[in-house]
């Protein structure tokens, strides 16, 4: 997988995020909290990074994802793991 | 065989994909558009995308394929719209059995569930696959939905295609991503279960269950039944035997079924009303289901499927117990090996005790 910048990563969580939420309104900033800011259960967030996962084609354990809790948590995550 | 498994990343999937790729078979699961994969993608099947509401994506995903499991018939979320859920239940199952024909598919399992046996006929005391759905029972949309899409299954069977039923009680094991009736485990791990309806329960795991659909794919008759379950036990001798494993107390107290399904109702009504794509904090279905519940003889699935004895309760439990805390589902329990391995001294040594 080729290096992936941060703001692509924030901008591919934003597509993805808005599929899952379509009622979302505004914009999605990186301090914003998954459940709390943007609605999205544990089984939201759970596709979410599943689905973000499976775009940049890396395989992650449910354990090392389970502690994110802001959008700006998941971007910098998936950076540490692709770059 | 060559095997498709319909509904691959949900809970009975992903143990059956499991089951197919460690018996050698050659298998692909189905996964929805959108889908959490994390855990399916680790089980060695490829997974493919599939959806229910495209006949086109199931003939895709089904070509080549001799066997079909269908481990994703439609589960009801919400029991405020009976007519509504009955039908996307059967519009989905036709789709589904449509598409296997079209495919040239020889054979499908569909998981069914128990909730369609009903009570035991003939002066027996347990209810097998003769026992019809309680006329009573069908007025709750989930048993309703699942009397519906079985009998559109089987209905379906004849010379072209093969269909075969499970009928599982309650499942428990690991892969559970959305908690279905593992729930009642989290809800006690979390001290979130203030309280429960006493009545009747079977357990069965979820690894007993994968083999079963192996095993009906292989040797069950068309257009048959089978209940397929594991120990009969009260809904409080469950919960106080995982609240054991889990080392948490049990404070959980019984209620009226008639108050708890009152609640269940306001709970969906509520989170219906909300729109944001969150479940009920109590579900209906779950009221229902111990409402209806059937103790079971499981002596057809045993003959005809050749069936092993079921695993322990106790190892069934650890398991899934094990499974919910190790990814936080249970947050308060940091090691249930400890504890269970404490209830299971404590028990056999008073299993033991016992024995002359």
């Amino acid at each position: 997988m080729a290096r992936v910048s941060a703001e692509q990563i924030q901008k591919d969580l934003e597509t993805i995020i808005r599929r899952l939420r379509p009622d979302l309104k505004g914009d999605i900033k990186a301090t914003d909290r998954l459940r709390d800011d943007l609605g999205l259960d544990s089984l939201h967030s759970m596709e979410l990074l599943s689905e973000v996962t499976e775009k940049y084609e890396i395989d992650v354990d449910a354990e090392q994802v389970q502690d994110v809790r802001t959008v700006g948590e998941v971007v910098t995550f998936l950076a540490g793991v692709i770059g | 065989m060559k095997a498709l498994v319909v509904g691959g990343n949900g809970f009975v999937g992903m143990n059956v994909l499991r089951a197919l790729v460690q018996a050698g078979h050659d298998v692909v699961g189905t996964r929805k558009p959108i889908a959490n994969t994390i855990f399916a993608r680790k089980l060695g099947a490829p997974l493919v995308k599939a959806d229910l509401e495209d006949e086109a994506s199931l003939v895709e995903a089904m070509r080549g394929r001799e066997v079909v499991f269908h481990c994703a018939a439609h589960y009801p979320r919400f029991s405020l719209d009976r007519d509504g859920e009955i039908a996307t239940g059967v519009t989905r199952v036709r789709r589904v059995l449509s598409a296997a024909k079209r495919a040239g598919v020889s054979r499908v399992v569909l998981t069914g569930t128990v909730a369609t046996v009903g009570p035991p006929g003939d002066g027996r005391t347990l209810s097998d696959e003769r026992d019809p759905a309680e006329p009573r029972s069908l007025r709750c949309v989930y048993h309703a939905v699942k009397a519906a899409i079985e009998a559109e299954a089987l209905a379906a069977n004849g010379r072209d295609l093969e269909v075969v039923v499970l009928n599982p009680t309650g499942i428990f094991g690991e892969l559970d991503v959305k908690a279905g009736t593992g729930f009642l485990l989290v809800a006690i791990g979390n001290g979130l279960l203030p309280f429960f309806v006493e009545g009747k329960t079977n357990v069965i795991d979820a690894d007993d269950l994968a083999r079963a659909h192996i095993a009906a794919a292989q040797r069950g008759r068309p257009g048959e039944r089978y209940v397929v379950g594991g120990h009969d036990l009260l809904t409080s001798e469950l919960l106080e035997r995982v609240a054991e494993i889990l080392g948490v107390p049990f404070t959980s107290k019984p209620v009226p079924c008639w108050l708890a399904g009152a609640a269940a109702t306001f709970a969906e009504m509520r989170q219906h009303a909300l729109r944001d794509g969150g479940r009920p904090f109590l579900a209906r279905e779950l009221v229902d289901v111990v409402r209806f519940g059937r103790w079971v003889d499981t002596s057809k699935s045993v003959r005809e499927l050749g069936l092993a004895p079921p695993t322990p309760l106790q190892t069934t439990l650890t398991k899934a117990c094990a499974w919910y805390v190790r990814h936080r589902y249970i947050k308060d329990v940091k090691d249930v090996r400890s504890a269970a391995s404490a209830a299971t001294s404590a028990r056999d040594g008073a299993e033991t005790t016992r024995v002359p």
